[in-house]
């Protein structure tokens, strides 16, 4: 087959964005495809061509993108993760279009991307499966039946899918009915494809994966593992390759299944084969992934490789010895994925313009630090699309030293405008469960910060704050610092922490200083002792961004300007009346109508954000007085959504 | 060197004098805390409910929040007049924004209405006077109903009356000193000259108003009827009139417009004053309440008093056997180097003459000086008029008048008569002058005082040939003490504004460093003669 000169890339953000580095390098030109948010993004200025997603506006209408790649005489299509990715419609359509899709063929796809195929194939190789049922089109009564003898804990999960999304954990058979409704839904919405399927929800185990290359003629070798045990609701957080302390023959055991699965299944080009591996030494084929995985760097890393270079040369029809493939790995390498999220408050989605973004170009330890992002500074983050900020990945010489690194590296990051779950993949980093390899895919969930503990973070950053403002004025021994003339009054300061306004307040007394605060309903009060040490820069002025480290954190300060709310302002006294939208997203149904009664905690309004479906629910009772959206309206985070009277 | 202590902590004096010390400290406080958190004020609440903060928390919310406050007539004007608290209805003080020392002057309504009782303007003017020696920018947050009209004959027509202010802000002006005004409420009638007169003012939507007469005025002059807020209010003034230059939503927003003012002023220290790492005094500062006596006979030991308050107790005397009634000497103040001069004893000729010299030396040596005020006054006596005591006091007070390095002046214990004079009193010009509240201030002891009238007038009775009983005496002489004692207290003079405040003496350092970081902001005018040796 002839070469790849000119490859569409159907994709976005940071996945696109990193193809079309391999493209430029491989001298193939790049096409991007962008909709309407995306115009001036980092993954359409890095492409060499660039064409408009069009009315549609959609990464997901495969006719419209055959018809650009066919505009753009494309040779060849790279569908990304995501998306398309996993569609067998969109090898088959390009292949009748005559344009090559980099990734395998739509039977393969089919096989291997269908867990029910999958997992019966798997057992067809005789490879241990989680035991489960297949819900394909059963109507929705037999579906909870045949679910119901698979046993509980169960999971149910969309059978085109993955990242989590359309996945339920379900404990007992009362609830089955509603989770196997709404992960239908849910996957319908993400993937196209409603069809959902369960099985036995095993608890503290490792995910495991396989990394696998296919010629598509029968051949298929594995290119080391991943652990990919740190989860937070099924979303992979922090990945890692090799994975650690697998014994060699549940290694090779494993190795030996993933390649028996794809090579079966004459699969062509990467994939990847998932599993859990119990504490007790066993392990069960989970699913397969038919596309580019997003933590492939961390493989590319310890191999020293181009996963997607080895996709195109596959595409085109090298052969797998042709490739010259790497046979050891070498060090260690972990990624952490950066989201545009507020974990302190379930995760909700922050959007807005990521004012500040800077990152280490290298590591202090001479380890290789890989940062895959598709934003730069002055970039908007929207809720249309996923929260994946960057990926940071670390390759170090062990386990230890990249870990140690990782956390150095997003300690060193600078971002503001918008609130990312840095903190929290530092705590991860920081698990002692993790670093001594106990670690299993519940580890992430009980990090999970609450939001008591926030706020003694919050308090925290605001303390740490306030001593450096002392130290600042700690140029005198006695400190003239907040002196008042022989009352010493309190002094108040709002102060925004990572867009969160915290009220503090400092008096100085007789016995020193006294700080308390206060955020959501949350109290604090502390002596105020000691100046923080003299490394801290002092703060230059309270009126912009402040970085404040601390031991597992960083936070972002400045003055906030509380708004005052006066009589005869408009919105005063209604305000407790209006129901806000907590986050960014699109409303999919109003659940009242003028006039109705609501009670406290009954649901107005479902509204998706990140593709995940959230229940508006009324913070006291009232009447509808109004609706101020319509169904499949775009609202920004604290929109008034209802009005009571 | 370092000062040696002889102090006796255990002395049943030092408790007695300290527990005196601390219970004067105690009157003050409470009258101050009464004037900085009032309670129970309807007013306030009033005030409150319209959205508005105090006068108090718009001036902590300007300031940095690390930054001192170092205010200026706290109490001034207590019991003047009825329903108005101490303070006249006015927060003045320097504080930093943004790291730029700055005078702020806020005018509180919930004092009567924000309205300038005469006590209010001269507060107001002397922030001005203070703000200008010092070229610090003026931050005016406007909330005023003006002059208070029943007193008007004592606020608007003389020099150093209403019209001053705005005299002063442009001449202010003139010298590059930022002029900035806030109407966060009424700026009615000669009011609306402080942000007319301002190079940048902020008001707030629906809460500020600027006009030269209100809409009762308009309506009775022209028959016109006018809302306030279409009058002068922020729409008005921003978007048509051009009065003010930004649109704040409420007092925070003013706030942080006027922090984002200052911090586009483009200012920075025009010298800078010769500091190294402070330290602390070697001795407690708060031993500080124990050395001044309670009996005003006995002396207080400026030693004692001096190793309280400078840097490592460190003092380098300068002619230490000469005149020895007055110590002069180096020092360190947070670091600052200052010169010292500071009483202990009856002023003679010779304690004059080393005073002269040294304040000249330090002129030349642009070195600030510090007065620390404890003054019994001059030798009397023919043997010391016949060796010249005026004429050398003279010269004392002249080097006073005429040195041009910031002078600050502390009253630590008496000061009475010319003493006060040579040591850089009221009207000579200090940048700052504080007292303690033990400190007693009057052209004379209250016992001198009341003597020396006594004997006034049993000459006067005796000239006419009629007898003084001697209980009529005692009576003449205790209504004198009692009128002295009363008028010589540091609340009656820090009421009247004769300091800039009363302060706790362990705050001294504070107030001083920060007085002497001001002085930095303005070039010192240059010293017109070279050192004479008295």
């Amino acid at each position: 087959m002839s070469h790849i000169t000119r490859l569409l890339i159907a994709n976005r953000g940071e996945i696109a964005t990193r193809i079309a580095a391999t493209a430029r390098r491989l001298g193939i030109t790049s096409i991007a495809v962008y909709s309407e948010a995306d115009r001036s993004s980092l993954h359409a200025r890095s492409c060499d061509e660039r064409y408009s997603l069009g009315t549609g506006d959609s990464y997901l209408d495969l006719e419209n993108i055959l018809a650009i790649a066919k505009e753009a005489r494309a040779d060849a299509i790279h569908p990304g993760y995501g998306f398309l990715s996993e569609n067998e419609l969109f090898p088959e359509r390009a292949a009748q279009e005559g344009i090559r899709f980099i990734g395998p063929s739509a039977s393969a796809m089919l096989q291997l991307g269908s867990k029910a195929l999958a997992k019966k194939l798997a057992v067809d190789l005789s490879i241990p499966v989680i035991p489960g049922a297949v819900l394909d089109d059963l109507p929705i009564d037999e579906a909870v039946e045949q679910s119901s003898a698979v046993g509980f804990p169960l999971i149910v999960k969309a059978s085109f899918g993955g990242g989590g999304r359309g996945m339920r954990v379900v404990t007992d058979r009362s609830q089955l009915r509603a989770a196997l409704e709404s992960a239908a839904r849910e996957a319908a919405t993400f993937f196209s494809r409603g069809d959902v399927f369960v099985e036995r929800y095993l608890t503290e185990t490792r995910h495991i994966e396989v990394q696998v290359l296919g010629d598509g003629k029968g051949k298929a070798v594995s290119l080391g593992d991943r652990d990919c045990s740190l989860q937070r609701n099924h979303q992979k957080v922090i990945e890692e390759a090799p994975a650690p302390f697998l014994s060699d023959q549940m290694r090779e055991s494993i190795h030996e299944a993933a390649r028996s699965l794809f090579a079966t299944a004459h699969y062509q080009g990467v994939g990847t084969a998932e599993f859990l591996v119990t504490t007790t030494g066993e392990f069960f084929f989970l699913e397969a992934n038919t596309r580019l995985q997003v933590e492939h760097p961390v493989t590319e890393e310890i191999f020293g490789i181009d996963l997607v270079e080895y996709q195109i040369r596959v595409a085109e029809g090298v052969s797998l010895d042709a490739l010259r493939l790497p046979i050891h790995a070498d060090g260690h390498a972990i990624e952490a994925r950066l989201c545009a999220e507020i974990p302190e408050l379930s995760f909700v989605a922050s959007t807005g313009i990521l004012d500040e973004f800077r990152y280490p170009t290298s590591l202090p330890g001479g380890s290789i630090l890989r940062v895959d992002t598709g934003f730069v500074a002055g970039d908007r983050v929207s809720h249309l699309y996923d929260s994946l900020l960057a990926k940071v990945i670390v390759r170090a010489s062990s386990r230890e030293e990249a870990i140690t690194e990782l956390a150095i590296a997003l300690r060193s990051m600078t971002v503001s405008g918008i609130r990312t779950n840095r903190n929290y993949l530092l705590s991860l980093l920081g698990e002692p469960d993790f670093i001594h390899c106990r670690h299993h895919t519940r580890t992430a969930h009980a990090k999970i910060p609450e939001e008591h503990a926030y706020a003694r973070l919050l308090f925290d950053a605001a303390a740490s704050y306030w001593r450096r403002t002392f130290a600042t004025a700690l140029t005198s021994v006695d400190s003239s610092a907040r002196w008042r003339s022989l009352v010493p009054t309190a002094r108040r300061l709002d102060l925004e922490i990572d867009g969160e306004v915290v009220t503090t307040s400092v008096s100085r007394g007789l016995g020193g200083a006294v700080f308390t605060a206060s955020w959501r309903g949350h109290e604090d009060k502390r002596p105020l002792v000691g100046c923080e040490s003299l490394t801290a820069e002092p703060i230059e002025s309270s009126d912009t961004l402040t970085p404040v480290y601390l031991d597992s954190a960083v936070c972002s300060i400045k003055r906030a300007y509380p708004a005052i709310i006066r009589p005869h302002d408009t919105t005063a006294g209604k305000l407790d009346l209006i129901i806000k939208a907590p986050l960014p997203g699109r409303v999919i149904k109003i659940c009242i109508a003028p006039g109705a009664k609501v009670s406290d905690n009954e649901t107005v309004i479902v509204l998706e954000s990140m593709k995940m479906e959230h229940q508006i629910t009324a913070h006291r009772e009232g009447v509808v007085r109004a609706i101020t959206v319509s169904e499949g309206q775009t609202v920004e985070r604290d929109a008034p959504l209802v009005e009571l009277g | 060197m370092k000062l040696a202590s002889s102090l006796s902590t255990s002395s049943p004096e030092f408790r007695e004098n300290r527990e005196w010390s601390l219970a004067s400290l105690d009157t003050v406080r409470r009258i101050a805390a009464a004037t900085v958190n009032p309670e129970n004020d309807a007013t306030i609440e009033r005030h409150r409910e319209r959205g508005k903060l105090t006068a108090r928390e718009r001036v902590e919310y300007l300031l940095d929040e690390q930054a001192p406050f170092i205010e200026v007539g706290l109490l001034a004007g207590h019991q003047f007049y009825d329903g108005v608290r101490a303070g006249a209805g006015i927060i003045t003080g320097i504080g930093s924004i943004r790291a730029v020392p700055c005078m702020i002057v806020a005018n509180d309504a919930t004092v009567k209405g924000g309205s300038y009782f005469p006590m209010t303007v001269k507060k107001h003017l002397r922030a001005q006077e203070i703000a200008a020696e010092n070229g610090l920018p003026c931050l005016y947050l406007v909330d005023s109903g003006g002059a208070y009209l029943p007193l008007q004959d004592q606020v608007f027509p003389d020099r150093d009356h209403f019209g001053r202010i705005f005299f002063n802000q442009a001449q202010m002006s003139a010298h590059g000193i930022p002029q900035i005004s806030v109407v966060m409420g009424s700026c009615t009638a000669g009011g609306a000259y402080v942000p007319a007169m301002s190079d940048e003012s902020i008001i707030v939507r629906e809460q500020g108003t600027i006009f030269l007469g209100g809409p009762p005025l308009v309506k009775a002059a022209t028959g016109e009827e006018v809302s306030a807020e279409e009058l002068g209010g922020a729409v008005v003034h921003c978007a048509r009139s051009g009065v003010t230059d930004h649109f704040a939503e409420d007092d925070h927003d003013a706030i942080r417009i006027a922090r984002s003012i200052v911090g586009n002023l483009n200012r920075r220290p025009s010298l800078s004053l010769d500091r190294i790492a402070p330290r602390p005094p070697a001795y407690p500062i708060d031993e500080l309440y124990g050395i001044i006596p309670r009996d005003p006979k006995r002396p207080i030991p400026m030693r004692e008093v001096i190793a309280r308050l400078v840097d490592g107790s460190h003092f380098d005397e300068f002619k230490a056997r000469y005149g020895t009634s007055l110590l002069c000497g180096f020092a360190r103040i947070n670091g600052y180097l200052v010169g010292i001069l500071a009483n202990d004893g009856i002023l003679f000729s010779e304690s004059a003459l080393k005073a002269t010299h040294f304040i000249q030396l330090c002129d030349h040596r642009r070195i600030p000086l510090l007065f620390l005020q404890n003054i019994s006054g001059f030798m009397v006596g023919s043997d010391y008029e016949r060796g010249g005591i005026a004429k050398d006091g003279a010269k004392m007070v002249t080097a006073v008048s005429c040195a041009s390095v910031p002078k600050f002046t502390v009253i630590v214990g008496g000061s009475f008569g010319a003493g006060n004079y040579g040591m850089a009193g009221r009207a000579f010009g200090p940048r700052l002058l504080f007292s303690w509240p033990t400190s007693r201030i009057s052209v004379m002891g209250p016992e001198q005082a009341a003597a020396v009238l006594a004997q006034i007038k049993r000459d006067s009775l005796a000239a006419r040939g009629d007898q003084w009983p001697i209980a009529e005496e005692q009576a003449f002489r205790a209504d004198i003490e009692g009128r002295y004692n009363t008028q010589a207290a540091a609340l009656y003079a820090t009421a009247r504004l004769w300091d800039d405040g009363i302060i706790d003496p362990v705050d001294t350092r504070q107030v001083i460093s920060a007085g002497l970081e001001a002085s930095q902001w303005r070039p010192w005018p240059e010293p017109q003669y070279g050192v004479f040796r008295m």
